[in-house]
């Protein structure tokens, strides 16, 4: 898929997804590359009242969000693909009342799995307070739709 | 920060009386999910009830896989709280999460298993099911770092 036509399908894709707006989830910037989403900090996604920290689920959210993205992105013709696994580690806590930016690529598509990998930030992205990578499995897939390896 | 202080309260009443339905309100993420929890026979039942805010995949439809992570790890960091030996704040290291089927717009459940509570890291073992406890829709995995004693 062409830049243009990524970036559409992951507005679409945030649009439809009543969690993700719920959350109040944008895109930043999506091509088959990787993508980026943000969300914005608000009082009631909190761990701990008057902190300003943001609970890990809701950057779960957001990884799993972007994650799901990158693997249609990466795709050439993008079909669903269920979420195998996922895996956060946390490095940091994010800044206080910050928006959470979140950014993930399928480093590598197979005929029957992709893999991704991704990280969370607030401000520099060489700061990453969230590691994370995910599976996803190809359901549809033929052999003639491409991939190669072990997956 | 006195509502971190509120709810390390709510938390000791509720180890002496088990009066664990309260503890959720005090969490502003398990709020905006809608997760609350209660005490029974096997210590505490974690419950994600039914809501179309909470949907990730409108067309199967399906709660989105973010919220079912995040429900489990809440219900991880509330169950380490209810039952270590003595009441301190987790933090998470790292969380893994299997997705074995999609989970339906009906009220999830969740319980928790402490595999190791040492003295500074605790590893929690997370089930989420629906229908059926044998027949989970994700099962997980949490590290959390221990801070000092509370009381």
């Amino acid at each position: 898929m062409s830049d243009s036509s990524v970036a559409t399908l992951a507005k679409h894709f945030l649009e439809i997804i009543p969690h993700c707006q719920e959350l109040g989830i944008r895109l930043v910037a999506a091509s088959p590359a990787g993508v980026e989403f943000v969300m914005p900090f608000s009082p009631d996604l909190e761990a701990n009242p008057g902190s300003g920290i943001i609970h890990s689920g809701a950057i779960t959210t957001l990884l799993d969000s972007v994650s799901g993205m990158s693997v249609l992105a990466g795709l050439s013709v993008p079909e669903p693909c269920p979420t195998l696994d996922l895996r956060l580690d946390h490095l940091a806590l994010p800044e206080p009342g910050q928006p959470v930016h979140a950014f993930a690529e399928a480093y590598r598509v197979t005929h029957s799995v992709v893999f991704t990998r991704g990280y969370a930030f607030n401000s520099d992205r060489n700061k990453p307070f969230v590691h994370a990578v995910g599976t996803f499995m190809r359901v549809t897939t033929t052999k003639a739709q491409g991939g190669q390896g072990n997956g | 920060m006195a509502d971190l202080q509120t709810l390390l309260k709510a938390v000791r009443l509720a180890r002496k009386d088990g009066s664990y339905s309260q503890l959720c309100q005090h969490i502003p993420y398990a709020r905006k999910i809608g997760m609350t929890c209660q005490a029974d026979a096997e210590g505490a039942l974690f419950l994600l009830p039914a809501n179309d805010k909470n949907i990730g995949n409108p067309m199967l439809p399906a709660i989105h896989g973010g919220v079912v992570g995040g429900f489990m790890e809440m219900a991880a960091a509330a169950h380490l709280m209810l039952f270590m030996d003595e009441p301190r704040v987790p933090k998470m290291i790292d969380f893994s999460l299997d997705y074995l089927r999609s989970s339906r717009i009906v009220d999830t459940f969740a319980r928790c298993d402490v595999a190791r509570q040492g003295n500074r890291v605790a590893n929690v073992m997370i089930k989420a099911w629906q229908i059926d406890p044998d027949t989970p829709v994700a099962v997980g995995r949490a590290h959390f770092k221990l801070s000092q004693v509370v009381d």
